[in-house]
């Protein structure tokens, strides 16, 4: 399948006759990155779907309007932040604990999830991740996961790249240290 | 052990290749589980083409919304202003019934009127009429008195109610 530019995208969607084919161009792209990056702050696929609607519906709303300063990706990935966020300390709210607390219930019941893996090393990393602050978890995820740039999730986040590297810097060591004093895996 | 001489002095451990093979297809095996398996989670197995098909109706609802939401923006001022009416008809059903009988105040006595115009007998002493009639409002009340009656007046007022004027 031909690559999309984000470009064309935009160009489709501002013109009436081809804006159905921009929409459809720009959830083909993004829906399962958006997904993915949304379920790792979530934790449970439920809330992972619903986030990703919400998303785009402000996504879809506030399209028209962008101005192109950043990369699309990044204004959707900070969309997405935001938005899983929201959801987050809401849940949090309505239980009384903090949101780093509901992650934390979270990532014990994965072992019962039907949507996670069974891999031990997986599980055992993302308790470690859960024992993050939720910025650095983020940051982790994206830097570790995705793969994107220190820039791009300074711009996501708002943050500066020297924050960005510093918080990632923070989280592998605290992660590599969870692991080493739970001793479920050894790291090469 | 370590095996000597055989690529120009360099010398390696025993079973390094082995080692080093599956230190490289763990990397490999890392990665791939790294970006293939987003950290573990998954998701159920037709997801994706309904998650699409969901965000694809969200772009027709949103234009659908916004072409709503105009006639709405018409309609709400009159809806508004029916419902009070309705309201206020069912309230007060009276409201709309004309009467001819004319309101007069023949059917009442002095004392229901000084009731009404002054309940609960606030001016029933002088001290409280002496409140309200200050002297800047007095000042202004044209007053024409005789010296007679002043002197008359004066004759007759008990001391204490001249100390309140």
């Amino acid at each position: 399948m031909r690559a999309i530019s984000d470009q064309e995208i935009l160009e489709n969607i501002n013109n009436p006759q081809r804006m159905q084919l921009g929409y459809k161009q720009l959830v083909q792209c993004y829906s399962k990155r958006i997904y993915w990056q949304v379920r790792k702050l979530v934790i449970t696929h439920e809330d992972a779907d619903d986030v990703v609607q919400n998303v785009f519906i402000k996504i879809f709303k506030g399209i028209k309007n962008f101005k192109g300063d950043s990369k699309l990706s990044t204004w959707m990935y900070r969309i997405a932040y935001n938005e899983s966020m929201t959801l987050l300390n809401k849940k949090a709210r309505s239980m009384q604990i903090t949101s780093e607390e509901l992650v934390q219930k979270l990532t014990q019941n994965l072992t019962a999830d039907v949507y996670f893996t069974e891999d031990e090393v997986l599980i055992a990393l993302q308790k470690a991740l859960a024992s993050l602050p939720d910025r650095q978890r983020e940051i982790f995820n994206m830097r570790y996961y995705d793969s994107i740039k220190f820039s791009e999730i300074a711009h996501i986040l708002e943050l500066s790249e020297g924050a960005v590297k510093s918080s990632y810097h923070l989280a592998a060591k605290k992660v590599e240290q969870f692991i080493k004093t739970h001793q479920t895996i050894e790291l090469d | 052990m370590i095996k000597k001489n055989q690529h120009n002095g360099f010398n390696i451990p025993d079973g390094y290749f082995d080692n080093l093979e599956f230190k490289l297809h763990k990397i490999a095996e890392d990665t791939d589980r790294k970006q293939s398996m987003h950290g573990g989670f998954q998701a159920p197995e037709d997801y994706w083409e309904q998650l699409d098909k969901k965000l694809m109706n969200q772009p027709l609802s949103i234009n659908d919304e916004s072409k709503r939401s105009k006639v709405i923006s018409l309609l709400t001022p009159l809806l508004a202003v029916a419902a009070t009416i309705a309201v206020l008809l069912y309230l007060f059903p009276t409201i709309n019934e004309p009467s001819d009988e004319l309101v007069t105040t023949d059917g009442l006595t002095g004392t229901e009127l000084a009731d009404y115009l002054a309940p609960d007998d606030i001016l029933s002493s002088d001290y409280q009429w002496a409140e309200i009639l200050t002297d800047d409002f007095i000042e202004q009340v044209e007053v024409n008195v005789q010296d007679d009656d002043l002197h008359e007046y004066l004759n007759d007022v008990e001391l204490q109610e001249l100390f309140i004027e």
